[in-house]
């Protein structure tokens, strides 16, 4: 009887516990793949996923004392400041709030979470993160793009009170049709621009503009971290392994150290390091000045229409926002990646392998030093080389952006872009947010990634889920 | 024999699979969870009272405007503010505030706002500048409540059209007054609506503000009477979820949003005007008064502007039942918060330029009421959902 019963008692406890019981046939993948940012990877998967700072900001930031009163401010503290810079609008110069005070004249936005909604990604239209840089023929003194001569380096389609915006864009798009090798067809959508309602004289006919959607901006502390050398080791420019896949590294204006360094972040890895990235986000993007950017944002005849207008201080945005935003910015943590035992994503890691996806989007990159210990020696899955490559003909800006070619975009990381869907409410995906989801943005990829997609064409209906479903899991 | 096996089977099966921090069936739940919701439709209802008050008395003065009209305006303006602040902890708990299509907080209580936008502000060279919608005939021929409505947020987040702050500095004015003047707040004149320039824009516009104003909380109140589409769907939710939303909020409330960018901003970046209040200069009061609707909900009360008590089970009841210690230590956090906001220097602008120290005490204690009680929630089982 008493046998009989612990026989029973065991297999209620089985029953009850059967989701803890180990699989019967283990599946070959490796658990540290989930940890796409490291030891300081987020599992939540709503709508905040990308809103999370990294693990171990337990530590002081500073102690001030005021009078009696001690204050002890943590790291989470501090990062919570600069989430708040992150979202916080602000305001034009001579309203009563002037700390935040300076926006403009000429804006694309009035805050970083316009077109970073949610530390997330923007969307193809001039009011949620789409924005057009601007040049002609030719460099600047550093080797970057020459400015447009009536517009400068980037379309303002807004302004501050009383001052006409420089002008709006007008985007149609094209369907072209095309099919798989096994007979299933899909449509993509080829943008048009038009610039429409210029306000500051007639564009250059010489004009070359590049259309850019606001990138997700988790992780870019861990992709600072990553030494130098790792990024070089990829290099090949010249493709002296003729896997037809280059590889090149772009050396831009490194504005503090007044020299050239690696190009990391951007579209085209037209920015060193994220300071500078964030200084010029707040002055093309926001017309605020910086330590880094002391002048306004004005080009031709707008210097002497709006030169002498009201500004936000000397510089509008102080160093200690700088500074706060900075830490937040390396501070925020990349989500790990879900269902990675599952047989289908298991097929579609092998199939983004054996289609050479994984020569740009390098799997797995070491980090090194860092002041931030939750960043320093992590060993990360970005899936990016952060190196220029000939992306094609069709994806191209014909826009060069100091060693960027007109046909060459910068590696963007994979992380986490499955969940771009949960935290942003869309799938649109490329620099100008063309493509809708993951087929077509992979169905875009020409040039040093034309074969690739050749392969993509020629997987079957099965395979090609398998491969989204990998992506998908990122 | 064999009967109390089987409870033994069935209660070592149940206790093997117990995850740490499983829920524990309490008693209080539903009523703490039913007169959160009361507390809810009662302070909505008194502000959006108290803004039809307001609204009757811009009307009124934009009639016939009076100096004396004008100060009554400031005080029905508090009046309507007193409740709206006590309902700030509904926010991030999946409430009508701030959660869908329909949520209403930008439009009621957005801040910064570029002024400048709304109406003149000072050049710095002693005159004004004739911006803003109401001084911009060209523009918008007319000032109506679809102008204010469309135009809402236009070209930026803070070119605000709405909302009770836009509403503040049409009464108040801005506050351009050295740190050392003794009148702390904006000192807009009446006559900026009897011979101003653009004086009958200006009424328009107030007139309509106060109507949007209103219509918003009616939305509100609408969601939240027992009816009310918003208050069908939270009392068909599970308890368990809407008491993690309600603990959610609060947390969140007393996390990010008071103590850091309310409070610890403003003392960080050091700027006189760093205040949300800071046409009126009635920061400290905002302060006080969103940590006493803190206060209601946590203990399950509120007094209606008409003096009548809602009385009922509390928030904490349902983490005393779960953990005594705990919530003893939540309470006590609460108020060493409460009392330390009580001591928070008026006007606020000057307090954070001269001596912080009020604000800085009061902020750290309500990130610690904040952090203990997302502590004890989790230990207990509810699951605490907190944006940065």
């Amino acid at each position: 009887m008493i046998k009989n019963s612990i026989g029973w008692l065991a297999l209620l406890v089985l029953v009850c516990c059967k989701h803890n019981s180990p699989k019967d046939t283990p599946l070959p993948y490796n658990e540290a793949e989930k940890y796409s940012g490291g030891t300081s990877t987020t599992f939540d998967i709503g709508e905040q996923a990308f809103n999370h700072a990294v693990g171990g900001l337990g530590g002081i930031y500073k102690i001030k004392n005021y009078g009696s009163v001690s204050d002890t401010v943590t790291f989470a503290e501090y990062f919570k400041l600069g989430n708040s810079d992150f979202r916080m609008p602000w305001v034009s110069a001579g309203n009563t709030t002037t700390a935040r005070d300076g926006l403009g004249p000429f804006l694309n936005a009035t805050n970083c979470s316009a077109c970073h909604s949610d530390d997330g990604r923007g969307k193809p239209d001039l009011q949620n993160g789409l924005l057009f840089r601007l040049s002609i023929p030719g460099t600047d003194a550093h080797g970057g793009p020459k400015p447009e001569p009536n517009y400068g380096g980037q379309l303002s389609n807004f302004a501050v009170f009383g001052v006409p915006a420089e002008g709006d864009v007008s985007i149609l798009y094209e369907e072209i049709k095309g099919m798989f090798a096994d007979g299933e067809t899909y449509s993509l959508r080829k943008p048009k621009y038009e610039f429409v309602g210029m306000n500051y004289g007639a564009l250059s006919s010489e004009v070359l503009f590049s259309p850019r959607v606001g990138p997700q901006v988790y992780g870019l502390g861990l992709l600072e971290a990553i030494p130098e050398s790792e990024i070089l080791k990829y290099t090949d420019e010249f493709d002296t392994d003729k896997d037809s896949i280059s590889g090149k590294a772009n050396y831009v204006w490194d504005q503090a150290k007044q020299t050239n360094s690696l190009g990391r972040f951007g579209w085209k890895a037209n920015q060193p390091n994220l300071k500078q990235q964030i200084a010029g986000a707040f002055l093309g993007d926001m017309g605020l000045t910086t330590s880094l950017n002391p002048e306004e944002n004005l080009s031709g005849n707008q210097v002497s229409l709006y030169g002498n207008l009201p500004t936000g201080g000397k510089p509008e945005v102080s160093d200690s926002i700088i500074e706060e935003l900075l830490f937040y910015q390396r501070c925020l943590a990349v989500p790990g990646r879900r269902n990675i035992d599952k047989a289908e994503v298991i097929q579609g890691k092998q199939l983004f392998i054996s289609l050479n996806c994984n020569k740009c989007h390098v799997e797995k990159q070491m980090t090194g030093a860092s002041t931030i210990s939750a960043l320093a020696n992590q060993t990360i899955y970005p899936y990016t080389d952060l190196l220029l490559h000939d992306m094609g003909n069709e994806l191209a800006d014909q826009r060069p952006d100091f060693l960027a070619t007109g046909n060459e975009w910068r590696t963007p990381p994979l992380w986490g872009i499955g969940l771009i869907k949960t935290v942003n409410k869309h799938t649109f995906l490329l620099h100008d947010g063309r493509a809708r989801d993951f087929k077509e943005a992979i169905l875009w990829h020409g040039g040093e990634a034309e074969p690739s997609k050749n392969k993509f064409l020629k997987l079957s209906k099965t395979e090609r889920d398998q491969l989204i479903q990998f992506l998908e899991s990122m | 024999m064999k009967k109390v096996f089987l409870v033994t089977i069935i209660v070592l099966a149940l206790f093997s699979c117990k995850k740490k921090g499983e829920k524990i069936p309490v008693t209080s739940e539903k009523p703490a969870i039913t007169n959160y919701a009361e507390i809810a439709y009662a302070s909505y209802t008194d502000a959006y009272n108290e803004a039809v008050k307001l609204q009757n008395s811009i009307n009124d003065f934009c009639n016939a405007p009076t100096e004396s009209k004008f100060a009554n305006l400031k005080v029905l303006y508090v009046n309507t503010r007193i409740p709206y602040e006590q309902t700030e902890p509904f926010r991030s708990a999946n409430g009508p505030i701030d959660t869908g299509d329909d949520a209403v907080e930008g439009l009621l209580n957005g801040w910064p706002l570029s002024e400048n936008f709304v109406d003149y502000v000072s050049d710095g060279k002693g005159g004004d500048t004739l911006s803003g919608i109401i001084n911009d005939t060209i523009r918008f021929p007319s000032i109506t409540k679809e102008v204010l409505l469309s135009n809402h947020e236009s070209g930026g987040e803070s070119n605000l059209t709405l909302g009770y702050h836009v509403i503040e500095f049409l009464l108040w004015g801005q506050d351009l007054n050295p740190v050392s003047a003794p009148n702390s707040s904006g000192q807009r004149k009446y006559t900026d609506y009897t011979t101003k320039a653009n004086f009958e824009r200006r009424k328009s516009y107030l007139k309509a503000a106060a109507e949007i104003l209103v219509d918003n909380l009616a939305y509100l109140v609408d969601q939240w009477k027992p009816t009310g589409a918003y208050r069908l769907t939270f009392t068909a939710a599970s308890d368990a979820s809407n008491l993690s939303n309600a603990l959610s909020g609060i947390a969140w409330f007393c996390a990010g949003e008071l103590p850091t960018e309310r409070m610890y901003k403003a003392v960080e970046t050091g700027d006189q005007e760093e205040e949300h209040s800071c046409f009126s200069d009635l920061t400290d009061q905002d302060i006080k008064l969103s940590m006493k609707g803190v206060n209601n909900l946590m203990n399950g009360t509120y007094t209606k502007v008409n003096g009548e008590k809602i009385s009922g089970i509390g928030l904490l009841t349902v983490l005393q039942e779960r953990d005594a210690t705990g919530a003893n230590e939540v309470l006590t956090l609460l108020n060493t918060a409460l009392a330390d906001c009580e001591k928070i220097k008026a006007p606020f602008d000057q307090t954070i330029l001269n001596d912080p120290s009020s604000v800085v005490k009061a902020k750290n204690s309500i990130f610690n009421f904040s952090t203990k009680l997302q502590t004890v929630c989790a230990g207990v089982g509810i699951t605490m959902n907190i944006p940065e």
